[in-house]
């Protein structure tokens, strides 16, 4: 969902008072005139690049002409370039804008090797419009550059001020030296703010009399790279802040959950309050209206609370599709009806207008995706609140108004696992209103996520080098919405490559003579598992020796994520969701053949808590006659392992990938 | 006249919206398989004469049909443009029908321009105009047209009749007085299998190409551009005649190698000392003139960093030297203008050269600028050699062309009404060899071993430009995945390597390694296969595939294995040796048996650009025999006392 900064500025009254009118700190900010090229020592000289300085100032302060208030940014930065990728990286820079005029400062130069200095050309600074999101974008390439430079540049930028809260991230894909960050704004306006993942905390300023500033300065900052089953965002060092009071509305903490719940209330659930005037009073009388007769399109006879949802969802989900565009039309009712399309904030309107008038309890909830930032449950800002969904209290479950290939209990993974803001609707006496409350949002179990594959495999009677199987897939769960809404969507063609892939995951080189795949489409995900059936042959699951053969089972359960050389390892584990993988392998020897290795078949790896396994890879066999049956049961049951458990989670994980090298040896008796 | 025919062309259209309200099931049953269809793509390009200049005006007109239940809601249509364009009468709709099957037309009404920005290009003219289709469900059907004046003669717009969607009708019509000279040639179709007619009425000469039914076109990967393959036409001007003078436009590649000449004969006519400076010092120790020319193509190659502009004409006219050389970037023309203008300081002759990339089919028999999309600059040695030189290749060696323009033909401009077309060769096999000698040892059961791998042409330039991007770390990530041998337990030990960024010699890189749980151990027998890089193993072609493949080199890829055998084993089994011939593609597995030690010789090579329909038989044969040889294993047994 998106905030007008604007609105927060009339609503909590941070208009202008010429008391507080006064300069810019950064208004006449300006770089060395006779800059040098820094002296680094021998490990930063020998990096392909690094960024010598990092500043970055945010200020809050009113427009003397108009009397608004805005937010300035003013960066500055140097980078030293020692590889031509590292030059390709960094020389271009673009600055979107919401005015052309709100670049106040662009200054860039090049300090080359020798000393010499290259300013940008002023007229090289290019212009690109874009009338759709109301943006102009500035943007120059850096002139003269070459390997060992400088590149450095500044500018300082108006906005619409951000309160609700933001996040600076100060880490980097590259080191970083000497950072400074500062958050500046009048004397009535105090911010707040957090540093997280080991940042040093921002210190108040005391030396100014006539401004508020929150400050930190680094020496340096180490690169943090991607890791795998991991999250990088959130796990960078950063500053998360936001407006905490304004002093001449008093003591009154901003932006809390609290104030932001009513706002909502009111937005999403649109209720006929008294306080409304005539006009408003009527337009929502008019789409409460449109939504009682919508409702008698939905066939929900003989249906249970839970049965009922899921029709609900199937049938606005069917008729209208989300798009994210800027027009807000699309967030009323009687545009969505006629033109099959709404906004994510209209869908949610719809969803709990209609739990509403079918008197079915429910909460509202926000909470924003945890890949990109973790809500906070403390700290009380709106960028966290991102995304909608619902809960129903009768069953615990949430359901996603919004994402058309989400159903039932599967709300998207990343929106698990992650506190969010619980919005009970309540009437006290006559009044429309709601009760706010954080509560944690927790990830389904492994059960509701699984892949479970049975393979009966034969010997080809012509060739023992050839493996025909009869192969069964059934995926549940988030793996399940992998593929079955796309049925509903994807053209013939595709279809069949669908099809395909869902065989060829065990493996590229295999012929498939007959596949076919049952509970396909959007109404069977949540219900009943994607069914998959076929016939398949291959010849690479067989190595010749000579007269004997070596048949590497192992690889037919497909490749599986290995994790052998990851060292250095500083994030935390986190999945995406918890899932279990079954698989069932039976083979029958050949006349005149035995196997004597079955026993290699037995893998055990295992973490446990209070007495229960975390995750598990487990493979047993039994034999019976010349048919082995082999069982490998694979689970995952928390979406973070902390960094103290990622050697347990690695073996787990590598344990996967030492069964695909386990093969058995074919002898003639 | 020119008017005449718009307006009948759009009753006719306006006939054709209300005779077809009961399309759906029609086109249901036509394209049963489809969720969308193209009821009609039109194209009409008229010519006319005005105030002794050709004026130009194309008109477009298409019309889609929704066929599938599941698209509904809104549609975002956008139009790109740029300063040759003037877009006008730009008009779009949906019509949606009712109960009573009539149609309700619901019009665009919010149309928004957008500079386009990002991508390879840094800088250029092209806009877009973005708008939405509303009130679409099954049964709708989505209208745009517009016309648009191009601005420059020699740009007129070519046809495919072919899209993602089938397309029930396309046309194109080109209308032009009969004084002015049209050409036009057909790119994957022939005449015959399109309806064709030419009518000449009052002056007027219309030329009509229709077809009907045209299945959507099938997207594959690794196909190169579609113009290879989608059947369009190409039109343009060869010549018109004003007042008894005739004017030639493009009436072959003579003309369209004046028309560039005149946009580049007036750049870099000053010589800037600067410059002059550098060219000298970069050349000074050079003793021959092509190792000259090596240093200062290696200079702009190093100093110059790609950053492209194409705005106007300024997309074909290189910029001064001088300023590229202030600035330290510029595109390909300005990379083949200040390599020509430093050679030229020396005394060396060079020449900016027109090309077009792998991603374009056509030759100079098409006299057209669609035919390039890049430029070079030329130099030829005195035994007539000629060296291609695309310093936007920043690590091609000298002597190699980059490889999208291999092949292709290269137009030299020499000087006023002088230019030469010559073929870029295409680097052999040979000189873009991976080749890999490995010495293993099976120590305690587990296999280690030793290596050495040499890239050369442009197998090195892919690994040079993968590793300087990296760091350490990640460098030895990337090389440990890509060494990987056996299985993904093999670990890189150590690797020192050397002339990664030595243009002129071949990437050389040492490396230790060990494979745990590779070697299997059956009682008094060990299992191991030599083919520790099963390469190409998985490269089967889909049976129905329909397009070529492109390639983006010729290459070699050579292993060479060798097993010590041993203490008290001996070879109980050895496998077979393999071959696979074809002049486009093979390999050969070989197996030899020391007292010591085996051998494996493993090779494959490519030896074309674009595999074709009629080679994939082959190929999948060649795949098949190459992995079935892979899955062969030695024995080694234990000596009995």
């Amino acid at each position: 969902m998106r905030f007008s900064p604007k609105s927060f500025v009339a609503i909590f009254g941070l208009l202008a008072t010429p008391l507080f009118a006064q300069d810019l700190t950064y208004k006449d900010y300006k770089w060395e005139q006779k800059p040098i090229l820094h002296k680094l020592n021998k490990a930063d000289s020998s990096k392909f690049e690094i960024i010598l300085k990092d500043k970055l100032a945010i200020e809050y302060a009113f427009d003397d002409a108009t009397g608004d208030l805005y937010e300035y940014k003013l960066k500055h930065r140097i980078i030293r370039v020692n590889s031509n990728d590292a030059i390709e990286e960094n020389n271009r820079v673009y600055l979107p804008l919401q005015n052309p005029n709100n670049l106040l400062i662009t200054k860039a130069r090049v300090i080359k090797p020798n000393g010499s200095i290259q300013e940008l050309d002023k007229g090289n600074i290019q212009e690109a419009k874009d009338e759709e999101n109301e943006r102009t974008y500035k943007y120059f390439a850096f002139e003269g550059i070459e390997l060992g430079s400088e590149i450095e540049y500044l500018y300082l930028i108006k906005t619409a001020p951000n309160l609700a809260g933001q996040r600076l991230r100060i880490q980097d894909d590259v080191d970083k030296n000497d950072i400074d960050v500062e958050i500046i704004s009048p004397r009535n306006l105090v911010f707040d703010a957090k540093s997280l993942n080991g940042l040093k905390e921002l210190s108040i300023d005391t030396v100014s009399k006539t401004k508020n500033i929150l400050k930190l300065h680094v020496d340096h900052i180490d690169n943090a790279k991607k890791e795998l089953f991991a999250v990088y965002e959130p796990n960078l060092e950063q500053i998360h802040y936001k407006l905490q009071y304004n002093l001449l509305n008093g003591q009154k903490p901003l932006f809390s959950y609290n104030d932001v719940t009513e706002r909502l209330f009111d937005m999403i659930y649109q209720p006929l309050d008294d306080r409304l005037d005539k006009k408003e009073k009527s337009r929502r009388k008019k789409e409460k209206k449109l939504v009682k007769k919508f409702i008698k399109n939905i066939d929900l006879k003989n249906t249970t609370e839970e049965q009922k949802i899921r029709v609900i969802e199937d049938y606005i989900k069917g008729s209208f599709n989300v798009v994210d565009a800027p027009y807000p039309q699309l967030d009323e009712f009687s545009f969505i009806f006629e033109q099959k399309v709404g906004s994510e904030k209209g869908l949610t309107k719809l969803f709990v207008e209609v739990l509403g008038q079918l008197d079915i309890k429910h909460q509202l909830v926000l909470t924003s995706n945890r890949n990109a930032q973790k809500f906070d449950p403390k700290f009380e800002t709106y960028d966290g609140l991102q995304k909608y969904l619902i809960y129903i209290p009768s069953t615990g479950k949430h359901f996603s108004p919004t994402d058309t290939y989400a159903r039932s209990e599967f709300i998207p993974h990343e929106l698990t696992h992650n506190y969010g803001l619980y919005i009970e609707p309540i009437k006290v006496g006559n009044v429309h209103t709601a009760l706010a409350k954080i509560k944690f949002i927790d990830a389904l179990s492994a059960d509701a996520t699984t892949d479970k594959l049975s393979l009966d495999i034969n010997f080809d009677e012509n060739s023992i080098s050839k493996i025909n199987i009869d192969l069964n897939r059934e995926i549940n769960g988030y793996y399940a919405q992998y593929y079955q809404p796309y049925y509903d969507v994807i053209q013939e063609d595709a279809i069949k490559e669908i099809n395909e892939s869902l065989v060829k995951y065990i493996g590229e080189n295999i012929d498939i003579n007959d596949v076919t795949v049952e509970n396909t489409g959007t109404k069977h995900f949540g219900k009943n598992p994607l069914i998959v059936n076929a016939k398949i042959s291959s010849t690479s699951y067989m190595e010749r020796a000579g007269k004997k053969y070596i048949f590497k089972i192992g690889e037919l359960i497909g490749p599986q994520a290995e994790m052998y050389q990851e060292n250095e390892r500083k994030f935390d584990v986190e999945n995406d969701f918890n899932r279990k993988y079954v698989r069932n392998l039976t083979f029958h020897i050949p006349n005149n053949y035995y196997v004597k290795n079955l026993d290699d078949l037995n893998l055990d790896v295992f973490q446990e808590k209070n007495g229960e396994r975390t995750m598990s890879f487990k493979s047993s066999y039994t034999k019976t006659g010349n048919t082995v049956k082999v069982e490998v049961i694979e689970y995952y049951e928390n979406i973070v392992y902390d960094l103290k458990e990622f050697e347990e989670f690695r073996k787990v994980i590598n344990a996967a990938a030492d069964f695909n090298k386990i093969v058995l040896f074919l002898e003639k008796k | 006249m020119k008017l005449i025919i718009f307006s009948t062309f759009f009753i006719y259209l306006h006939l054709l919206v209300i005779a077809q309200q009961t399309d759906l099931q029609k086109f249901k049953k036509a394209y049963p398989k489809d969720q969308e269809v193209f009821v009609i793509q039109k194209n009409i390009i008229n010519i006319s004469i005005e105030n002794d200049s050709l004026v130009i005006e194309d008109k477009n007109y298409e019309e889609q049909l929704i066929l599938s239940e599941e698209i509904k809601g809104l549609r975002q249509k956008s139009i790109q443009y740029n300063s040759f364009t003037k877009i006008n009468d730009l008009e779009a709709y949906t019509l949606t029908p009712n109960a009573k099957g009539k149609y309700k037309k619901h019009k665009v009404k919010e149309f928004k321009v957008k500079d386009v920005l990002g991508g390879a290009i840094f800088h250029d003219d092209t806009k877009e105009i973005n708008f939405y289709f509303s009130n679409i469900e099954q049964g709708s059907k989505i209208v745009h047209s517009y016309s648009s004046l191009e601005k420059e003669p020699r740009f007129l717009n070519g046809f495919f009749f072919e899209s993602y969607h089938p397309i029930h009708l396309a046309e194109f019509i080109i209308t032009a007085p009969k004084n002015v000279t049209i050409g036009y040639q057909y790119f994957n179709i022939a005449e015959e299998d399109l309806t064709f007619e030419k009518i000449e009425n009052k002056g007027i000469v219309t030329y009509k190409w229709t077809k009907k039914n045209i299945p959507a076109l099938k997207y594959e990967q690794q196909a190169p551009n579609p113009r290879y393959y989608m059947p369009h036409i190409i039109p343009y001007i060869k010549d018109y005649t004003i007042n008894g003078e005739k004017k030639r436009l493009l009436t072959d590649v003579t003309d369209l190698y004046n028309w560039y000449y005149s946009l580049t004969e007036n750049v870099n006519q000053k010589e800037d000392p600067i410059l002059k400076s550098i060219a000298d010092s970069v050349t000074a120790n050079a003793t021959t003139e092509t190792e000259k020319v090596k240093n200062v193509f290696y200079w702009v190659q190093d100093n110059i960093k790609y950053v492209a502009f194409e705005a106007g004409l300024g997309g074909f006219i290189p910029r001064e030297a001088t300023y590229i050389c202030e600035k330290r970037y510029g595109d390909c023309k300005d990379m083949a203008s200040i390599i020509t203008t430093m050679l030229k300081m020396v005394g060396i002759k060079s020449y900016l050269t027109w090309i077009g990339s792998n991603h374009i089919p056509y030759n100079y028999t098409l006299p057209t600028p669609a035919v390039d999309n890049h430029m070079i600059a030329t130099y030829i040695d005195k035994n007539g050699k000629h060296y291609f030189l695309d310093a936007t290749g920043q690590h091609t060696p000298f002597g190699y062309p980059t490889s999208f323009i291999q092949g292709k033909e290269a137009l030299i401009g020499k000087r006023k009404n002088d230019f030469e077309i010559a073929k870029v060769p295409i680097i052999k096999h040979s000189k873009n060899k991976y080749s890999d000698k490995v010495v293993l040892e099976i120590v305690n059961g587990k296999v280690i071993g030793t290596g050495t791998a040499e890239f050369s042409g442009y197998q090195k330039i892919n690994m040079t430009q993968k590793l300087s991007s990296l760091n350490e770390r990640e460098k030895t990530e990337y090389l440990n995945s890509f060494f990987t041998k056996g299985h993904n337990k093999f670990l890189l030990d150590s690797q020192n390597n050397k002339f990664l960024n030595d243009r002129d010699k071949n990437f050389v890189m040492n490396y230790a390694f060990n494979i745990q749980d590779y070697a299997r151990i059956n009682e008094d027998e060990i299992y191991i296969n030599l083919n520790l890089d099963k390469n190409f193993s998985n490269d089967f072609i889909e049976k129905d595939r329909e397009n070529m493949i492109q390639k983006k080199f010729h290459g070699s890829f050579y292993y060479e294995n060798t097993l010590k055998i041993p203490e008290g084993y001996y070879v109980e089994y050895l496998p077979e040796n393999e071959k696979f011939e074809n002049e486009k593609f093979n390999f050969s597995i070989n197996y030899t048996s020391k007292k010591s030690e085996i051998t494996l010789i493993s090779e494959f090579t490519i030896n074309h650009l674009l595999l074709e329909k009629n080679d994939f038989e082959n190929w999948n044969k060649c795949i098949r025999l190459l992995s079935e040889a892979y899955n062969d294993v030695i024995i080694l047994k234990k000596k009995t006392n």
